[in-house]
């Protein structure tokens, strides 16, 4: 019907244009053929087309042309319009089906009453520790993957998984680093078994036939176990190890544990990985580090957790704290912003061990990965005066072994990456940069409220100063593991507003 | 229909899409394209007969037009032909059926391939792409589906997914399409236990 209007409006705006605006004496002159004036107009302008001075001469006066301008204003109006209508045609625009945020939100509030379910079913539960598993065992499953070592996650894959890397070619896998896990559903509904899917975005670095190529992943991997399980205590979590002896994994085919001899049956003790699929894998490149990509979601709003006024009583009744804000107020300041300017500015300095004791492993591993390969090509990527607009908590998690609050933290800075002669070869050292970031932080359960401020720069335990901290985030002076959230706050997911999903 | 592409449809899309895969075997992909080609040479075919129109008309009309309406007409006229070829009936009514089809096969296979629908282990992806400037649906579905299924179920299906243009809103039929053929792929590949979701939520078929 509109194109129909459309047309009738072109038309119209033809006849316009082309209508004759005084008539001609003397009547038509269709024999000519050339109803044209052109070499005898006496317009200077149009002198030049005089190409053919025949067809003139019986023009020449006391005719009438027509030239309404305003009919083609009107026709070229009538075209633009027409072209604006089809830039905005009824067609849908390329879409490809995908959860909205509506889905997602339904989702996640979904995950939530599974979680709920399944810490019912399971009191020692904890996102955080299971978290801790799956990293440990996506690390060995790859770096195991074609060396008879494999044979020792036997407990923790399934027949078919135990199989998989059977016929590959021999290559190694190393420098893996999993920059983010999602969780996508908890399912308590089986009579038998319970599952958890998740979803991992790694990178690790494949040698083969003397060659290495850095990857990046996206996989899915489907989780087991039998029904009415309760989760092993931290130790036995945040490793991977015999679920009886708890001595590093070490097992047959079979199952049986080379330590103390227990056959461990996939799912009977421990959760086992029942599928798993690659969803993307591409080649890493060194350009990525200096890409700079717009914001994409600073403009979102925050994603909160349903129930999170609820959580903060539970919180606070937990702390035998008198009101949420005198709990808040010092966490935003000495722990949150506190470790986001630290944090950042270790990293603008390519000193990741100067924050160790705040990071957990995983975070440790992944970053300085990155910041490893900064140092390989002698670059700096430099986020210089940060501010922090706002702090917005976003979800409390309690279980019984951990503590996890994440906020949203609105910052600004100048982003930018240098190579070593100080060039810019990304981001700007003009432009500032806004952007937001949800980072959860984790603590053990069971510590109580500080009152005195946090030190950023001396051990939680045992207050000696945190310059001699290990790799493996353990203090040189007391021994104490600090990463663990044992002791203090330590920052364990960083996520981009863009892909966080509550 | 880019107003009417609205979030709730797209919600109710995946909703409907999730439901399916739940209770049967089938990984499921909907896919809708503005148009499967660009279909150039019809604008400028249109172009070109617009041109051809308005020379004429300036040439042999029994009246006297100035220099600079003879020199534009044919162009302005082009450029109407042009845009009007953009119209989707217009467009339509251009095309030969046998081209459009392919064009519309073609994509399918294209996004199906891209967008790696062949990688799920037991074969079991399934395409739904919907063109809308031809107003075509195309059910590609990978070896696994395609067998699992009797040929008169799949044209059935064929059929009746075609049938959403004839629908005034032919989005929400796209839905209830969806929610019909829930059972029949139930019926012919049901859910298996351990099952897991082989495709990536955000599929890529940028083409």
């Amino acid at each position: 019907m509109r194109a129909m209007l459309l047309i009738w409006l072109l038309l119209l705006g033809l006849m316009t244009c082309f209508n004759v605006t005084e008539a001609r004496p003397g009547g038509g002159h269709s024999s000519s053929g050339h109803s044209s004036s052109s070499g005898s107009y006496s317009s200077p302008s149009y002198g030049s087309f005089s190409y053919n001075p025949s067809f003139s001469s019986g023009y020449n006066n006391g005719v009438s042309v027509n030239t309404n301008p305003a009919g083609l204003v009107f026709f070229l109006i009538i075209l633009i319009i027409i072209i604006i209508i089809l830039k905005n045609k009824t067609a849908p625009q390329p879409f490809v089906a995908a959860p909205t945020a509506i889905n997602r939100s339904r989702q996640q509030s979904s995950l939530k009453n599974e979680l709920d379910l399944l810490k019912q079913s399971d009191p020692n539960f904890s996102g955080i520790l299971f978290i801790d598993f799956v990293h440990s065992l996506y690390t060995k499953f790859y770096s195991y993957s074609t060396h008879p070592e494999f044979s020792y996650l036997s407990p923790f894959l399934s027949t078919e998984l135990q199989q998989h890397f059977e016929k590959a070619a021999p290559w190694t896998v190393n420098e893996i680093v999993i920059n983010g896990i999602r969780w996508e559903s908890i399912s308590t509904q089986g009579t038998e078994t319970e599952s958890i899917s998740l979803v991992i975005d790694a990178n690790y670095t494949l040698h083969q036939q003397d060659k290495a190529t850095r990857y990046t992943v996206t996989e899915r991997w489907l989780f087991y176990r039998q029904k009415g399980l309760l989760s092993a205590e931290p130790d036995k979590m945040q490793t991977l190890c015999c679920p009886q002896c708890g001595a590093p994994a070490h097992f047959t085919d079979s199952g049986e544990c080379g330590h103390c001899g227990t056959v461990i049956n996939k799912g009977e003790k421990q959760w086992y990985l029942s599928k798993r699929v690659v969803l993307r894998t591409t080649a890493l490149a060194a350009s990525d580090l200096v890409s700079y990509a717009e914001e994409q979601g600073t403009q979102l709003i925050t994603i909160k957790q349903d129930g999170l006024a609820e959580q903060m009583q539970s919180y606070i009744q937990q702390q035998s704290l008198p009101d949420w804000n005198s709990f808040w107020q010092p966490f935003a300041d000495d722990i949150v912003k506190a470790y986001f300017l630290s944090i950042y500015e270790h990293w603008s300095q390519r000193d990741w061990q100067g924050v160790r004791h705040l990071l957990s492993d995983r975070l440790y591993e992944a970053n300085s990965f990155w910041l490893a390969l900064y140092a390989e090509h002698d670059w700096h990527n430099r986020l210089d005066d940060i501010n922090i607009s706002q702090i917005v908590p976003a979800k409390i998690e309690l279980d019984k072994y951990y503590q996890a609050i994440t906020v949203r933290i609105f910052a600004s800075c100048f982003d930018y990456t240098e190579d070593a002669n100080g060039k810019i070869i990304g981001g700007s050292k003009r432009n500032r940069r806004s952007y937001s970031e949800y980072w959860t932080f984790v603590r053990r359960t069971g510590k109580a409220a500080h009152t005195a401020p946090y030190s950023l720069t001396s051990c939680p335990q045992c207050g000696a100063p945190a310059d001699n901290m290990g790799q493996t985030a353990e203090c040189g002076y007391c021994g104490s593991k600090i990463s663990t959230g044992e002791f203090s706050w330590v920052l364990f997911l960083i996520m981009q507003d863009d892909v966080y999903e509550g | 229909m880019k107003k009417a592409l609205t979030t709730e449809l797209q919600t109710q899309l995946w909703e409907t899409i999730k439901h399916i895969e739940k209770n049967s075997h089938i990984e499921m992909v909907v896919v809708l394209r503005p148009r499967s080609a660009d279909y150039r040479d019809i604008a400028w075919v249109w172009g070109v007969f617009g041109a051809w129109l308005g020379f004429t008309y300036v040439m042999f009309a029994p009246e006297y037009f100035s220099d600079d309406i003879v020199y534009a007409t044919p162009i302005a006229a082009f450029l109407s032909g042009f845009a009007l070829a953009h119209f989707p009936l217009l467009t339509r009514l251009s095309i030969k059926k046998a081209r459009l089809e392919k064009s519309v096969v073609t994509m399918a296979r294209a996004i199906f391939q891209k967008g790696g629908i062949q990688h799920t282990q037991a074969k079991i992806g399934v395409l739904v792409y919907v063109s809308w400037l031809e107003k075509r649906v195309v059910l590609l579905a990978d070896k696994g589906a395609e067998m699992a299924l009797p040929v008169s179920e799949w044209k059935t299906l064929h059929a009746d997914f075609q049938g959403i243009f004839h629908e005034r809103k032919p989005l929400d039929a796209l839905i209830t399409q969806l929610e019909k053929s829930q059972p029949v792929f139930s019926r012919h590949l049901p859910p298996i236990a351990n099952d897991i979701n082989e495709l990536p939520d955000d599929l890529d078929v940028d083409l």
